[in-house]
């Protein structure tokens, strides 16, 4: 147990939201997490036929509609469809309610990946067919990056900060840092932060043809983070979102639901373009510095969720960063990404996985794992459902490319 | 989410008033992926505020539109803002350039 005393106020965590392969019920995130679950299917939403990799973890049950009004949809990426639901599921769970005037304190801060991808795959295709004169003008601003955390900055009326934030892979974490350290900064009272992304036919056949998914048919035991026959990740999608505060707005309203935010680091890892991290040093430094910033060591950490998402070198590389600061130790590690596969969202999902699970004591299993990698047995690795060790989480997410994010969260009792 | 937008030309072939506002309503809901049916907007329904609700970039799409499909040309704010009122004002307005390109 951590005896906390920081010399910097924690930030506070008062409501999240999720738009997932489960649907829009954080309970049904969290239960399919828990019981292993996977949302990895074959792809519906677009022809994948000719593809080496033919399954994806795609949003399901989910009805824009029943959130955003019509006349908006009509012009609306699904990322930013994605972005405006997490974020209102994640205002509402708060319970304090927004002014119909809106609100200068309150501010939005997003990691997304594939940005506004849909409108532009829509629109340069309606440009490669009729010439300029063709364009669907109406869809132009969805095709901008920071569309989603924009739309959803006005339709909450949130006039405090706006900003997109984009490291591949590891958008939705990095969105939780630069978020943290607004509130620190008192630069916001409050803010919605958290990652958004649409598995969409471009994106998806781009990846496709990197060959960095994995080919199976289908889901399967052994595909899994940390497995030792894993061979890539499945791209995965959805809107993952989390209502941070200051420590004086926690204090009059008498703390916060979910927990704190304790720490966070942002680093590098010299790559190349496009490579994930080959060397375990980086990785491990991001961790310290997170620990450092909440003012605990590793051996205060009780539960990690890891970046791994099957892909054979990242996982490999971040096992034995883990093992430098938590091998042959109590600290369990997992990784959801067998459940909601990898995606800019998937650090800021990890987040709240790790709030919901925390709140009913439970780790959620690695989904799909069967056969532990023979280089990571230093690892107590979550093989199943196990009870949680305490109330410390350290969360990593790690872009191809090098940029790096650790999280230190204390989940509340 | 709504598909691409439908290119199809929107000139009316039988050339009376009540068929250019059918097609007028036709290219509205179809350029701006409004979430009813052409049948459901009345002639002189107003296209902004408490009417339709379309906004400024509805605008930039209507005018567009209305250069492709129907031929007609809204070069300033003023013809724009007299023009594109309701369904009957572009089609009085359609009905008036074609005379005047006519004569």
């Amino acid at each position: 147990m951590v005896t906390y005393s920081p010399m910097r106020p924690p930030v506070g965590i008062s409501g999240v939201g999720t738009v997932s392969p489960f649907g829009t019920s954080c309970e049904a995130f969290r239960d399919a997490l828990l019981d292993g679950r996977t949302g990895i299917a074959p792809v519906c939403a677009f022809d994948a036929r000719g593809c080496r990799t033919t399954l994806v973890a795609a949003v399901g049950g989910f009805d824009p509609a029943a959130f955003i009004s019509p006349m908006k949809l009509r012009r609306m990426d699904p990322t930013a469809a994605y972005a405006i639901v997490a974020a209102r599921i994640a205002i509402e769970d708060a319970r304090q309610p927004l002014q119909s005037s809106g609100d200068d304190s309150g501010g939005v801060v997003l990691g997304t990946w594939s940005a506004g991808g849909p409108m532009t795959q829509e629109y340069l295709g309606a440009l490669f067919r009729s010439g300029p004169a063709g364009v669907p003008g109406l869809v132009f601003n969805s095709t901008v990056g920071n569309a989603a955390a924009s739309l959803a900055g006005l339709e909450f009326k949130l006039r405090g900060p706006n900003t997109t934030i984009s490291h591949k892979e590891a958008s939705g974490l990095a969105a939780v840092v630069t978020a943290v350290n607004l509130i620190r900064e008192q630069r916001a009272a409050w803010l919605v932060t958290g990652g958004v992304d649409t598995a969409y036919e471009v994106f998806f056949k781009a990846h496709d043809r990197f060959g960095v998914m994995s080919p199976r048919a289908a889901f399967s035991s052994g595909m899994s983070p940390f497995d030792r026959n894993r061979d890539g990740f499945i791209m995965g999608e959805g809107g993952f979102a989390l209502r941070i505060q200051s420590d004086d707005l926690s204090r009059d309203s008498h703390g916060t639901k979910y927990g704190d935010i304790l720490g966070v680091a942002a680093s590098g890892s010299s790559v190349r373009i496009n490579a994930w991290p080959d060397q375990p040093a980086p990785l491990a430094r991001t961790m310290r510095l997170a620990l450092q910033d909440a003012e605990i060591r590793p051996d205060d950490v009780d539960v990690v969720y890891a970046s791994a998402n099957a892909t054979p070198g990242l996982d490999r590389i971040e096992a034995r960063a883990l093992t430098e600061l938590f091998g042959d130790t109590r600290t369990i590690v997992t990784s959801i990404k067998g459940a909601i596969g990898e995606f800019g969202g998937s650090g800021a999902a990890a987040c709240v996985a790790a709030l919901l699970c925390g709140r009913v004591g439970r780790v959620p299993p690695i989904a799909g794992f069967s056969d532990l990698d023979p280089s990571m047995t230093g690892l107590r690795l979550a093989r199943e459902s196990l009870p949680s060790p305490g109330q410390i989480v350290l969360i990593n997410s790690f872009a191809s490319g090098g940029a790096l994010f650790s999280v230190v969260l204390r989940v509340a009792s | 989410m709504a598909g691409a937008t439908d290119m199809t030309d929107s000139s009316d072939s039988s050339g009376s008033p009540e068929s250019l506002q059918a097609e007028i309503k036709k290219a509205i809901v179809r350029s701006l992926r409004l979430p009813i049916a052409p049948e459901e907007i009345d002639t002189s329904t107003p296209l902004f505020g408490d009417g339709l609700g379309l906004d400024s970039i509805d605008v930039l799409e209507l005018v567009l539109e209305l250069e492709r499909g129907f031929g007609v040309s809204i070069s300033d704010e003023q013809t724009g803002n007299r023009v594109l009122q309701s369904v009957e004002t572009i089609a009085s307005f359609i009905i008036a350039e074609r005379r005047k390109n006519s004569a």
